[in-house]
């Protein structure tokens, strides 16, 4: 049996260390993932909270030798549209100040990431959540489309489109690439 | 290799999340400068995505998720961090406080419509000949820079006055139900004298150290 396997047959068990041992071995890639989504880190943890439930409330679904992760992150994806479509009732259009200094990084300097954050939030949403599901939730474009409620040609074409506009406004932000590994910021 | 199948190479290679160019490609990328700058484009966004994923902060959810999952197990809500009551809930509590508020209301208009009657008919002979009973209702609902002398001289009251519209009635009834000291000694007949009451209620402050009263 898998580590997986093994962790999710104790927490079946009802062991509260493997329980606390679950969310702590997914808690990062569940809160990222969320957080990204979200963009606010006070829904993210609420959002977060309520993947794990489900999954706890779910784990006897899960199947045997399936990895984890995929599964989790698919739970976490739902949860975070669910909550967007929520949030389309209530005025919260941008993330905090505090929201937006940690999303750009804990150093707070204007470097590639801060600048990627920036130009994902001017993507159109379907975008947006096409593109965290694929390079932060690394889930496949098949998944994406059962998530997303779209063919996974439609999201081969979103994903593309996403690059596309984002290499575009890194671009236009004085973004280049130097070399193959190495990216510097022209515009100081 | 054309430039179409270049870019659905370039497509594929994404999906599968590898970075490294085929030679073949390579070698396409090298003599077309349009497909070379769609490579570059790609690798430019790869990095900008490694530098990004790592900058997620960390959130300790441990702690909260067992105890929302005890509370679960235990047939409670979830507890959640906004702490905002969940809008089924107020929806059921909503109609019977609705009801149950109506009903308050209706009731204290019946109260405060008949007592005030009583009240009024009660003290109408001792109101002309106390004006002691006029302050009382001015303090209750005028400001307090109303001088007392404008009301103690018999100034024109409103005899609907203050309660009239609204709240302000359902406060005169309220107001009205429990007597003053001085609806009190209006309705017992017994003179007021002011000054007198005054000074009898300072007197203990004058011997009170540093007093400025003599």
């Amino acid at each position: 049996m898998t580590d997986d396997g093994v962790l999710v047959h104790r927490c079946l068990a009802g062991d509260q260390a493997a329980l606390r041992a679950f969310v702590e071995r997914f808690q990062g890639p569940v809160f990222g993932l969320c957080y990204r989504m979200l963009r606010h880190r006070h829904d993210a943890e609420d959002t977060a909270q309520e993947v794990f439930l489900r999954a706890f409330r779910g784990l006897s679904r899960w199947k045997t030798g399936r990895p984890l992760e995929p599964w989790l992150m698919t739970i976490a994806a739902n949860r975070c549209r669910t909550a967007l479509r929520r949030r389309r009732n209530r005025p919260v259009a941008a993330p905090a100040a505090a929201d937006a200094a940690a999303l750009a990084g804990p150093s707070g300097a204007d470097d590639l990431a801060e600048e990627l954050e920036r130009a994902l939030g001017r993507l159109r949403e379907e975008y947006r959540q096409c593109f965290i599901l694929f390079h932060h939730a690394e889930l496949s474009c098949a998944r994406i489309g059962q998530v997303m409620g779209r063919p996974a040609g439609t999201i081969k074409t979103w994903l593309h489109r996403a690059r596309r506009e984002l290499a575009d406004r890194l671009k236009r932000r004085g973004i280049v690439r130097e070399d193959r590994h190495e990216l510097q910021r022209l515009r100081t | 290799m054309n430039c179409n199948a270049f870019a659905r190479e370039l497509s594929r290679m994404v999906r599968r999340r590898r970075s490294d160019l085929p030679p073949r490609l390579e070698r396409h990328a090298a003599a077309c400068p349009r497909c070379r700058a769609a490579w570059e484009d790609c690798v430019l966004v790869d990095a900008a995505v490694s530098r990004w994923r790592e900058r997620v902060p960390k959130a300790d959810l441990a702690f909260r998720v067992l105890a929302a999952a005890r509370s679960a197990a235990a047939g409670s809500r979830l507890p959640r961090a906004d702490s905002a009551p969940p809008a089924r809930s107020q929806g059921r509590g909503a109609l019977p406080l609705a009801v149950a508020t109506l009903a308050l209301l209706i009731v204290l208009a019946v109260l405060v419509g008949q007592p005030s009657q009583r009240n009024i008919a009660r003290l109408a002979p001792t109101h002309e000949a106390s004006p002691a009973f006029e302050p009382r209702r001015e303090q209750a609902f005028q400001s307090e820079s109303v001088a007392d002398s404008d009301v103690r001289d018999g100034a024109p009251q409103d005899p609907s006055g203050p309660s009239g519209p609204g709240t302000l009635a359902l406060v005169a009834g309220i107001t009205e139900l429990v007597p003053g000291p001085w609806e009190l000694a209006s309705a017992l007949g017994e003179e007021t004298d002011w000054s007198a009451d005054a000074a009898r209620w300072l007197a203990p402050w004058s011997l009170l150290p540093n007093s400025d009263h003599d």
